[in-house]
């Protein structure tokens, strides 16, 4: 814990990419995107809501029982089969905790992900997806799964913000959650001439500006494209979490249009819009007369559009619901398009 | 393969040249006494009277292949095959050259000529058979060998490349056959071998994980024991392990083209873009033209921003291989990258259509 004052401190020297450096000229964007969940991607352990106000978790599956409890300000993560145990304090908690959060603990210099999430919709513990089908020989095998360098830098990569490595796999420095600078590229930069009074000299990319593909290939830098999934899979109902490659499988999807873009219907500053009509009105971009010939008119109703076109779907062992990215007539009993 | 160069040993001569005469006697007695370096200069001496002898340049090529100067062993083959180029000995140890040098592909190609004039011949039948596993060639392994198991079904050599292509060909009933009567002899590496990749097919990673350890345990040498654990690894996830196992292969076997290609991924996946290319550059030299390797080329290309050299690459590539659907989704990335819409929507549609051809075969074979 000492470590990571020591680090926050820095942090607030460096004022590199949070978003208070931008708040200064960027009001409005600053302070929606410090309440949105991306920039609460990933948080110390210490600060996780979910863990603060879930002191005593546990789950069990076979010889192995599994706990988490709260010891200070820390949450401990403990695996026992009956006659042994691995406890170690859980470091970071990766996911805002809207469908679920997982945990990294270090040991030996290593980075563990914990085999076990939190689920809010079970409001409990269950595998971390890909742990239930790994080999549990030991207990060592039980406890989690090791994550090689490349991993760990890909995992702080996307959940924090100007991470710095010291060697390998030890991080010297980072802002957790996806801050300004992680989309704006050279926005540490751009502060600092501002506060020069040379802003001219660092005029940023208008990512606005940005065409559909291109759009999807920056958010696609995390939230994994198209051509990640088209190419590696997954196949079947698992790929529902890949929206983008969801949406280009949609039969309006047109990779000129800025009308389906992903920036068309998510604020990338903002808070997910949980109220489905609010979507309506994206989608009369194209659905309404005049807007565009091709696009059909609805029969059934112009309003609630993602309730029908757009419909949730259960993923298993995930104990979420996820909105289907492509747009399509869904019948009842039909197969999952893929 | 020692018999392969036996061949060329049966096939010295004696020359009837009286000033080259005592030259070449001289060297081939030291060619037989072991004293190779010695031969080749005698036999090099010899080939400046008479550049023509095929002889002299068979056996000089298979002293230098003995010296491990493998390449110029290549040389002097070629040599003596331009001379008479249906000659056995020549190909066939021009076959066992390339072989040593993990140039399969080029091996095969020999072997395939000398074969039909020695039909016969048990060590060339395995070692081409052997080239048609490495390339990934199990049916054409599984048809040569197939006559060769009805005269010698005891015998385990060829029991076990039998089973190998089987067993890769996912002709698993006939396959299990095999390696039953493998295991009939006892418990070996090579039978562990065989079971894990039938596992691995199957997808049972912690047996085929377990089956590889007992086989490294019974034979830590085991020609692609290791390489498959390194399957086993990967996918399980464990890309440190991966890599261990992959570099313990290239101990044993330096030519292993899984391991080389397998590392040159895990290279590229850690963002060491050279590494992963020169490891990619030596798997095409086992593989020439290689789709896989071809498209991982392609894709370091583009993750270092090569992106006009990427689209040549992918567009040569689907269309040596249409149905590689990586390769579209690539190619599609990259006309989008270049702006050329209409293109990635193509290649889009493409891909599309081999994913829903793909789930219609997978559906119709349940």
């Amino acid at each position: 814990m000492i470590r990571w004052f020591f680090l926050a401190g820095q942090l607030a020297a460096l004022g590199t990419s949070a978003a208070q450096d931008c708040e200064v000229c960027h009001r409005r964007e600053a302070e929606a995107v410090t309440s949105a969940p991306m920039s609460h991607a990933l948080q110390h352990a210490g600060q996780s809501e979910l863990l603060k106000n879930n002191p005593d978790l546990s789950f069990r599956s076979g010889n192995f029982s599994y706990s988490i409890r709260r010891e200070n300000n820390r949450s401990i993560y403990s695996v026992t089969d009956g006659t042994g145990s691995i406890s170690a304090p859980i470091e970071w908690a990766f996911g805002a905790g809207i469908v679920g959060q997982t945990y990294l603990y270090r040991r030996d210099d290593a980075w563990y992900e914990a085999a076990v999430s939190f689920y809010p919709d079970l409001k409990g513990l269950d595998w971390t997806p890909g742990h239930a089908e790994r080999f549990r020989r030991n207990l060592e095998e039980a406890t989690g799964r090791t994550i090689d360098p490349a991993e760990t830098r890909r995992c702080f990569g996307c959940h924090s913000t100007t991470a710095v490595w010291s060697g390998a796999s030890d991080l010297k420095s980072l802002t957790p959650g996806v801050q300004c600078a992680q989309c704006h590229a050279g926005a540490a930069q751009h502060a600092a001439a501002v506060r020069r009074g040379d802003a001219a000299r660092t005029v940023m990319p208008k990512l606005a500006a940005m065409e559909t593909e291109e759009l999807a290939n920056l958010c696609g830098k995390c939230h994994p494209s198209w051509a990640d999934i088209a190419a590696n899979g997954p196949r079947g109902v698992l790929n529902i979490r890949f929206q983008f490659y969801r949406l280009t499988n949609s039969r309006c999807y047109d990779s000129a249009d800025r009308r389906i873009a992903c920036t068309a219907c998510h604020d990338p500053h903002g808070s997910l819009a949980k109220d489905s009509s609010s979507y309506d009105s994206k989608c009369q971009q194209c659905h309404l007369a005049g807007n565009n010939a091709r696009a059909k008119l609805c029969p059934v109703s112009k309003r609630d559009c993602i309730a029908c076109h757009m419909p949730k779907v259960d993923v298993p062992g995930l104990h979420y619901r996820f909105t289907d990215h492509q747009i399509r007539i869904a019948r009842a009993g039909d197969k999952y398009p893929d | 393969m020692r018999s392969v160069f036996a061949l060329t040993l049966a096939g010295l001569a004696l020359f009837a040249q009286p000033q080259s005469e005592s030259l070449l006697k001289n060297a081939i007695t030291l060619h037989q006494s072991g004293d190779y370096s010695g031969a080749i200069r005698l036999y090099q001496e010899y080939l400046k009277w008479r550049p023509d002898s095929l002889d002299a340049l068979s056996n000089l090529g298979a002293a230098l292949a003995h010296e491990g100067r493998f390449a110029e062993a290549i040389t002097e083959y070629n040599r003596a095959l331009k001379i008479q180029p249906k000659n056995p000995q020549a190909l066939a140890n021009l076959a066992l050259a390339y072989y040593k040098t993990g140039r399969i592909s080029e091996a095969r190609e020999q072997l395939e000529s000398v074969y039909p004039l020695l039909p016969n011949n048990q060590q060339i039948a395995f070692l081409l058979a052997d080239c048609d596993l490495r390339l990934g060639d199990y049916k054409k392994a599984i048809a040569l060998l197939d006559p060769w198991e009805k005269n010698m079904p005891d015998d385990l050599g060829l029991s076990y490349l039998l089973g190998t292509a089987l067993i890769r060909d996912q002709q698993t009933d006939r396959g299990s056959q095999v390696i039953d009567r493998i295991l009939r002899h006892g418990d070996s590496a090579e039978a562990r071998l065989l079971l894990a990749t039938a596992k691995l097919n199957a997808h049972d990673i912690p047996g085929a994980r377990g089956d590889l350890e007992k086989a490294i345990e019974l034979n830590p040498r085991l020609p692609e024991a290791h390489s498959y654990l390194g399957l086993a690894m990967l996918s399980a996830g464990d890309f440190d392990a991966a890599a261990t196992a992959f570099r313990a292969e290239l101990q044993i076997d330096p030519y292993n083209f899984t391991a080389i290609f397998q590392l040159g991924v895990l290279a590229k996946r850690d963002q060491h873009f050279e590494e992963a290319l020169s490891l990619f550059e030596r798997s095409l030299v086992l593989h020439p033209r290689d789709a896989a390797v071809e498209y991982q080329i392609a894709t370091v290309e583009l993750a270092t921003d090569q992106v006009v050299q990427a689209r040549r690459r992918l567009e040569k590539l689907v269309q040596a291989s249409p149905q590689f659907l990586a390769g579209h989704v690539s190619l599609a990335t990259v006309y989008y990258r270049l702006k050329r819409r209409e293109d990635g929507d193509r290649e889009r549609a493409i891909v599309r259509q081999l994913t829903a051809d793909e789930e219609m075969k997978k559906a119709a074979g349940k």
